[in-house]
């Protein structure tokens, strides 16, 4: 009986063997051809992990076209500690979801750990042509498309029109005629701040950086040139600085109790964010409602105008999904479906990269209740097209995001100077890029 | 000749015996904190790096860790934090539980029950309670400050910040380390106040030379668990962190540092050579702890 038993199991196990064998050995298209068969007639369930808002209505739509395939959505919440999830699963080598969100910056991080279909394999190269082009290249690395965009939030300032008319300020178009209004509310009231600057946000501050044409870095296979501290951070650092010496602003960390309250309660006439900030006022906007608007970012120089990507994602198949095929195109499908754009930006503000969108009819006269009506679609259609798409993140941007937002967040706080917070940050890094094992040149 | 060995062989069954009743126990052991452990000596002695991979480097970590201001830094926050938390939250929950025990409390059961609710909130709530009620401008500290014609205290500032961490440990912990200490005082027998009453002890000389002592042990517990877990405090500040980043760095405390030397600079192996440090050090500290502690125990007897 004994004997019996062993010889099931071992032949059982043979079989299972053999198919697995015949699987590995033929998985061409052939195959896929052939089984496809099997495969419609189970539904397939794929898992989805993002943190923004409205995705249900994004996986509605997409059971709705695909029946044989089941989503299931989930919060696994947001970054950092996102991150660190998907890094510890990919070292795990299993329990990973079948399609994440993947953020810009955090590509270069994740690109060479393999873990990332290539989705150009499943015709993302079909779609792309059709998006704005310097979103879909942030998630390209050696050739490889390994996550297609969603959405473009590039900066532009969100006030509040009733302070504005009440205390007579105008609307900025430059960094200097900012820091006027400021001046201008301070001889007013003690009150009401003329903007909070999120300078323990390495995110933030990284991205007011690059719309001053900062380039901290450039990646050449495993060599890489580190200027933190250049000229675009100098005058960053002489311009914030004059403005908390004077007392125009506060400098605390976004999205606190404090700041919520802050931005609901009128004690900040502007607020600088991506274009998902619509998207926030779920979060804390009571009193406020529909008194806010949207004016494009003031500039440095006004005749070379520049914008900067403040966040912004895309979605990336994982090669870990048993499904590696429907993965790869429910990830292709989250970001070209016009249906799906579309909902994200009348819904939440969310800019689409997909220009079939933002070049409909109509899409310039999309009215935004959050914005009492305000037509801004044409505000960040510009915006969008004064993103440098040659810009590079670090390989490790999550560092670098994190060590910002403490060396210039403290600095803001009077530890030191903000030039100081950067010429600590340059040696910082690089001396963390090098143990890394990088070529680090200065 | 034979009763020897028999006896051997009974002595060797019993033992075989209480090894297969440990056995669950040393399987669970051995899965759960052994196994890790030595992974976690294993991955310490080497490096990995985004360019090159991972390599063999000895003891080159720990030596790392000895000379690394930002580990040691978030000793002296520890140090302070326990300065903080430690007293306070044992002459508070002490007080409390003699108060109670003195049988002049009301309705005393409903006093514990409602002393020890803070106990059931999880430490994230308390963290983010706590968050709202720290803001400068529209948290409520603030505001009964500039009610009072104060300016609003910055209690995420350097110097007072263990305080604020401290607080909201305190909030939490003090009904539940004031149970431990109400559950020992209701073991002294009442007969013992009857006979300090007839010596003339009034009832506060009663409680602090007849009960305090009585309760030694259950004070000793409790003092050894708030070293231990003031030495591994992370909860708190890392939930405060997001409200001042730049206040409560990731090297704030050393089990935050080892957090983010994992999962922060992705240096897995550092992170393992930093814990292995602290806990040997915990174990130090809890050891010469104990041993102080039994000494003054032996001359006060």
């Amino acid at each position: 009986m004994t004997k019996g038993l062993d010889r099931g199991f071992s032949r059982r196990g043979f079989l299972k063997a053999g198919t697995a064998s015949l699987a590995a050995g033929m998985a061409g298209p052939g195959l896929i051809a052939a089984t496809g068969r099997v495969v419609a007639q189970e539904p397939i369930t794929l898992t989805f992990w993002t943190w923004i808002g409205h995705a249900d209505e994004a996986v509605q739509l997409y059971e709705a076209a695909h029946p044989g395939i089941k989503v299931k959505l989930e919060n696994v919440g947001g970054p950092p500690d996102y991150y660190i999830k998907l890094q510890n699963l990919i070292r795990a080598g299993s329990g990973l979801p079948d399609v994440g969100t993947m953020e810009y910056a955090y590509m270069p991080r994740f690109a060479p750990s393999g873990a990332l279909i290539n989705l150009s394999d499943y015709g993302a190269d079909e779609v792309v042509s059709g998006y704005v082009p310097w979103a879909v290249k942030f998630l390209q690395y050696e050739g490889k498309q390994l996550g297609l965009p969603w959405d473009a939030p590039p900066l532009a300032l969100i006030y509040r029109q009733d302070l504005v008319e009440q205390y007579g300020l105008e609307l900025p178009t430059t960094w200097d005629a900012l820091r006027e209004q400021g001046r201008k509310l301070k001889a007013q009231t003690p009150d009401v701040h003329i903007i909070n600057a999120e300078m323990g946000s390495g995110a933030w501050v990284t991205a007011h950086l690059v719309q001053g044409g900062w380039k901290p870095f450039a990646l050449d296979g495993t060599n890489i040139t580190i200027r933190i501290n250049d000229d675009v951070a100098r005058r960053f650092s002489d311009y914030w600085q004059s403005m908390i010496d004077e007392g125009l602003i506060t400098t605390m960390a976004s999205f606190t109790p404090e700041w919520y309250a802050g931005h609901d309660k009128g004690a900040y006439a502007f607020w600088s964010v991506g274009a998902w900030g619509a998207n926030m006022f779920q979060f804390f906007v009571n009193e406020s409602a529909g008194k806010w608007r949207v004016t494009p970012i003031p500039q440095w120089d006004p005749a070379h105008p520049l914008n900067a990507s403040l966040g912004g994602a895309g979605y990336s198949a994982f090669t870990q999904s048993a499904h590696p095929k429907e993965a790869a195109e429910l990830a292709i499908w989250m970001s070209s479906n016009i249906d799906v754009a579309t909902m994200y930006n009348q819904h939440a503000g969310h800019f689409p990269v997909v220009k079939a969108v933002s070049s409909a009819p109509g899409f310039a006269d999309v009215q935004l209740p959050q914005f009492g009506g305000q037509k801004t679609n044409p505000i960040y259609t510009e915006a969008v097209s004064q993103i440098d798409p040659n810009f590079q993140w670090s390989p490790f941007q999550d560092f670098v995001f994190v060590k910002i937002g403490e060396e210039v967040g403290a600095a803001a706080n009077g530890e030191r100077k903000l030039s100081e917070a950067f010429a600590l940050l340059q040696d910082q890094i690089a001396s963390y890029a090098s143990d890394q094992g990088f070529t680090v040149t200065t | 000749m034979g009763s020897p060995s028999r006896r051997g062989s009974q002595h060797l069954r019993t033992t075989a015996i209480a090894y297969v009743f440990l056995l669950p126990l040393l399987l669970v052991f051995a899965a759960f904190v052994a196994a890790p452990l030595c992974y976690t000596f294993w991955i310490s002695l080497f490096r990995e790096a985004i360019v090159g991979g991972v390599r063999f480097v000895g003891a080159a970590n720990y030596l790392r860790a000895l000379g690394d201001a930002s580990f040691w830094g978030g000793w002296v926050n520890v140090a302070r934090y326990a300065l903080a938390y430690i007293p306070i939250l044992t002459v508070l929950a002490l007080l409390i539980a003699l108060l109670l025990d003195s049988g002049t409390i009301w309705r005393s059961s409903l006093f514990q029950a409602g002393l020890s609710l803070t106990y059931t909130v999880p430490t994230v709530i308390a963290a983010v309670i706590w968050s709202y009620l720290y803001g400068p401008r529209f948290g409520l500290l603030g505001q009964v400050a500039r009610g009072a014609g104060f300016p609003a205290p910055d209690l995420y500032a350097p110097p007072v910040l263990p305080f604020s961490i401290a607080n909201i440990s305190i909030w939490q912990l003090t009904g539940y380390v004031m149970l431990l200490f109400y559950g020992a005082l209701k073991a002294v027998p009442p007969e013992l106040e009857e006979a300090a009453a007839l010596d003339g002890a009034r009832g506060w000389q009663y409680a602090l030379h007849v009960k305090l002592p009585l309760i030694r042990s259950s004070i000793v517990l409790s003092l050894m668990f708030s070293t231990i877990g003031c030495l591994q405090l992370f909860a708190e500040p890392y939930l405060l962190r997001s409200n001042a980043p730049e206040r409560i760095k990731n090297d704030f405390t050393p089990n935050m540092y080892s957090f983010w030397q994992a999962f922060g600079a992705h240096d897995y192996s550092y992170s393992a050579a930093i814990s292995f440090v602290l806990g040997t050090l915990v174990l130090m500290i809890v050891a010469a702890f104990l041993a102080l502690a039994n000494r003054f125990g032996a001359a006060s007897k």
